[in-house]
């Protein structure tokens, strides 16, 4: 196991047992990510989820186990509580991943101020895509998971992953040419994204 | 090598490049963390682990995000210092790339902001530089946008317009102090708890319109304009086209943006398409505003759509000029309206005093519509008043009595629609508005009066003539483009401290006119004294002149002999006193009818038709009024040993084709007067007579069936006459 591995269950360790510093040095190495994970999916109150999900993590007896990434242990808790919030947002009604997107169920503007013209393309063209997808490219691209890594967060086979990626990309191309404003600003943001993966599975490989 | 690259084992599309380039990723996918990221992350660790949250916009301790909008964050933040609550707002340039031009305008506007005090605006507190944004600490407002308070619950005109007024208020004195607010919408202005109201968010949007310029107007692409600057429909239907082409925009800008929102607020609906940012365009580019339909005053109406005009140079001078227009109308109408008699001038004071609604302002502001007056609900009332009964005229003469007063009801909203939605008030024109107001009004009211003595509970010994009487009286009402006529109703209008006795005088002295119509003299001689004793009372000319002319005319009718004359003459005299021409003009016509007819004097039946024709050549006849005359003189023409025919064919000239009851009397009275020189002419025009019958009053109406009955005996004999007496 890599040392982060050993060095994050190590401080969870601590941090059941009491450690408060153990804690928040947990916290700060991987709040960044949970709250990127709610923060393009809420408008509102990502700071409640960010609690409830380190809680949970505190008060769970569940021992990370070896061979799962930390980050994608953490990331499955927030996703977790993230589907429980949603139910009570929609008030009880059914949520389906596969066919509900966040545009939908909690419209209006997510944090778009400050960000350059591909980033907000990317980040509402996320929003467009079913939930299952939209969390599963999130995770890809952002959190720098592979397949069977984002299978194990979200509960789904290593095989239905990866078709779900390849589904979830032309998804999301589709979503982004909707709302592009202009073809070469579709492109850009493509371009950047290829680039980007690609560069990222360059330097997991050269490591 | 591609799979060199995919250490997960996963095929992805697009991913096998193992000659990616290393170049320089121009932006980066992850977004780096959002002020808000971090504060929800700062906000969870202080619940987590008790350290709490030192994120801080300039001195302002932050506590919560209060909204989002296009042009940035704004946080509830706490101000230590002085121990109160803030609202933050982040401002954001366009992009990542906030320009030095940009931010030194942004800042230049913030400190404008920050002298301004004002209790319609939200107080900028002060401003400053943080993480490379500028940001302003404002005023916190507890309670709602103005958005909000319209969606909550239903809201009277008033309660809208006074919201609008007092954010307009606080519009204007930014547009004073130099500020253009160029974002102006329901949405950035507050209603706090305590019911204040205060604009917020002025001048930001500037930073957009900033850049336009920088690429100059060759590159002008609307749509990617307004995607570029974050803008969506929400915020584009705000905006005036200078503003949408990326031109100059100004405090005028604003003016219309506020229009568009009082519009929306008051008529509950765009007074622009809205489609799409293109299509907009296009709109603002070729159309006025749509008409609005509301329960909101016409005149308010008025006041806005000059704020809508296309061309700055059309709006009002200045937003000031605006809320004046719409606060001061009746202020307007007092001064300008009531300037003349001490009547005059003591109503002015008493109005004043009371706040109470104008004429005009009842007319225009208050509904004073036709609801419950002819709606579909009456409508339906007067027509089963007539299927209740078996008359072989009823279905022809419901037809005929709905079509009128639905033609009545129709040019009535006309010539309100166009009194109330009239552009200026002139120093001189509340007058008239106020004159033509009250002659609309009563007109109303006498419409009300007429379709309540249908309604009555039936006399049935003499329903059938009431029915049929009532295609006659439909035919009668008088035409509401004659209170456009500004000389006569200005002579007419009463004062205004007996405007509403005068009103209710007038409609009883036509409630006589009209049971006369309906076949009913009868009850019209019980109530014809005491409405004259009423107007004696009142005093006021116009009303004793009609009470007196239906006096006399009344008698013509029930007794044609000379009691007739002298009640004719006082008549005409009080309509010359009061110069209402109308009435002269009418009377003088029935004086010559009844000197010709009764009294046998052709010289003296010439010199009534002499004055009643200069008459109507001063008031303007209409075709109908033409018709009767011609009618008049060829009897006189007649009664001198002439003959009537021209006269008759000239009448039926007149009417220029259009259906009218004189079109029957004037055919009849032609096959009277050619019976015996020229029979078979005599039969064609008894023949019309009884078709023009048939249009006006329906087949089986008893006065066409007159006119049948004597075409029929005409052809048998030549001896009946045709022509019925004319009124």
């Amino acid at each position: 196991m890599t040392p982060d591995w050993q060095l994050d269950a190590t401080l969870l360790e601590a941090w059941r047992a009491g450690d408060a510093d153990a804690g928040s040095r947990v916290f700060e190495r991987h709040a960044e990510a949970v709250a990127r994970f709610f923060e393009n999916k809420l408008r509102d109150g990502s700071e409640d989820l960010i609690q409830v999900t380190f809680l949970r993590m505190v008060e769970g007896r569940e021992r990370i186990r070896e061979g799962i990434v930390f980050r994608a242990f953490i990331l499955g808790i927030a996703r977790n509580v993230f589907r429980e919030h949603l139910r009570k947002l929609v008030k009880g009604r059914e949520v389906d991943p596969e066919v509900d997107t966040m545009s939908s169920l909690v419209p209006g503007p997510s944090t778009m101020v400050g960000r350059s013209r591909e980033q907000r393309l990317l980040l509402e063209g996320l929003r467009q895509l079913p939930m299952g997808y939209q969390t599963a490219l999130e995770l890809y691209y952002w959190e720098e998971l592979d397949a069977r890594q984002i299978a194990d967060i979200m509960d789904v086979s290593h095989s239905a992953m990866r078709s779900r990626l390849v589904k979830a990309r032309e998804l999301l191309r589709d979503a982004m040419a909707k709302i592009a404003e202009s073809h070469e600003l579709l492109a850009s943001t493509l371009d950047g994204l290829e680039r980007w993966a690609s560069e990222l599975r360059h330097r997991v490989n050269n490591e | 090598m591609p799979s060199a690259i995919q250490p997960d084992g996963t095929s992805l599309p697009h991913d096998d490049r193992g000659d990616a380039p290393q170049a320089h990723v121009h932006w980066t996918t992850r977004p780096a963390p959002s002020f808000e990221q971090r504060r929800a992350i700062a906000k969870a660790r202080e619940r987590l682990f008790g350290v709490p949250s030192a994120l801080c916009i300039g001195r302002f301790r932050v506590e919560r995000r209060l909204g989002e909008g296009g042009m940035g964050e704004v946080y509830l933040a706490i101000d230590e210092a002085l121990e109160r609550k803030v609202a933050v707002k982040r401002v954001l340039a366009s992009g990542d790339e906030g320009g030095g031009q940009q931010q030194d305008r942004l800042r230049h506007e913030a400190r404008a902001l920050a002298k301004l005090s004002h209790p319609n605006v939200v107080h900028v507190y002060e401003t400053g530089e943080h993480e490379g944004r500028t940001f302003l600490a404002m005023e916190y407002v507890d309670g709602q946008t103005l958005t909000d308070w319209l969606a909550h619950e239903p809201r009277s005109w008033r309660e809208i317009l006074e919201r609008f007024i007092a954010a307009g208020r606080g519009l204007a004195a930014a547009h004073q102090a130099g500020i253009v607010h160029r974002d102006f919408k329901p949405d950035n202005v507050l209603i706090g708890t305590d019911g204040s109201v205060r604009v917020a968010d002025f001048g930001l949007a500037l930073a957009d319109d900033e850049q336009q310029t920088t690429e100059g107007p060759g590159a002008f692409d609307i749509e990617s304009r307004l995607t570029r600057t974050g803008a969506v429909l929400g915020t584009i239907r705000y905006m005036p086209l200078e503003q949408l082409r990326g031109g100059r925009v100004d405090e005028r800008s604003d003016q219309f943006a506020f229009c568009v929102a009082l519009y929306e607020a008051l008529y509950g609906c765009a007074p622009f398409e809205l489609s799409s940012a293109r299509g907009r365009l296009l709109t603002l580019e070729r159309q006025r505003p749509l008409e609005p339909r509301g329960r909101a005053p016409a005149s308010v109406w008025r006041v806005i759509r000059r704020g809508l005009a296309r061309d700055p140079a059309d709006r009002w001078p200045d937003l000031n000029a605006l809320l004046d227009a719409l606060v001061g109308r009746r202020r307007a109408l007092i001064r300008g309206g009531l300037i003349g008699t001490a009547a005059a001038v003591a109503g002015a004071v008493l109005w004043l005093g009371t706040g109470e609604p104008g004429a005009f302002e009842r007319l225009c502001d208050e509904g004073e519509t036709l609801a419950g007056i002819w709606d579909e609900p009456r409508r339906q009332a007067v027509a089963a008043r007539f299927d209740r009964t078996n008359f072989a005229h009823a279905p022809g003469s419901r037809d005929r009595v709905l079509a009128n007063f639905d033609d009545f009801a129709t040019q009535w909203s006309e010539q309100r629609q166009q009194l109330c939605t009239a552009d200026e008030i002139e120093p001189r024109r509340p007058a008239i508005a106020r004159a033509r107001s009250l002659c609309l009004s009563v007109g109303r009211l006498r419409l009300d009066m007429l379709v309540g003595l249908l309604l009555e509970e039936p006399d049935h010994a003499a329903d059938e003539t009431t029915l049929a009487g009532a295609v006659v009286a439909s035919h009668e009402l008088e035409d509401p483009g004659r209170c456009a006529n500004e000389r006569q109703v200005i002579i007419l209008a009463p004062p205004p401290a007996i405007e509403a006795q005068a009103q209710a005088l007038h409609v009883d002295i036509l409630r006589l006119h009209d049971l006369r119509m309906l076949g009913r003299p009868d009850r019209a001689s019980e109530l014809v004294e005491p409405t004259i004793a009423r107007a004696d009372v009142l005093g006021h000319t116009p009303l004793v002149a009609a009470a007196f002319s239906e006096r006399a005319t009344l008698a013509f009718e029930l007794d044609a002999v000379t009691p007739g004359v002298p009640l004719f003459v006082t008549a005409i005299t009080l309509a010359e006193l009061s110069r209402n021409d109308y009435l002269v003009a009418n009377l003088r016509r029935l004086a010559a009818t009844h000197v010709a007819r009764e009294m046998g004097d052709p010289r003296m039946a010439h010199d009534q038709l002499k004055i009643a024709q200069s008459t109507w050549d001063r008031v303007g006849a209409g075709p109908r009024d033409l018709a009767r005359m011609a009618h008049v003189r060829s009897l006189v023409v007649a009664l001198g040993g002439g003959r009537p025919e021209p006269a008759l064919l000239a009448g039926l000239d007149a009417l220029q084709g259009a259906a009218a009851p004189e079109r029957a009397t004037l055919h009849g009275a032609l096959a009277d007067a050619l019976q015996a020189s020229e029979p078979a002419r005599a039969l064609e025009h008894g023949a019309l007579a009884v078709s023009a019958a048939t249009d006006v009053w329906g087949p089986e109406h008893p006065r066409t069936r007159d006119f049948r009955e004597k075409l029929e005996s005409m052809r048998h004999s030549s001896t009946s006459s045709w022509t019925p007496a004319p009124r």
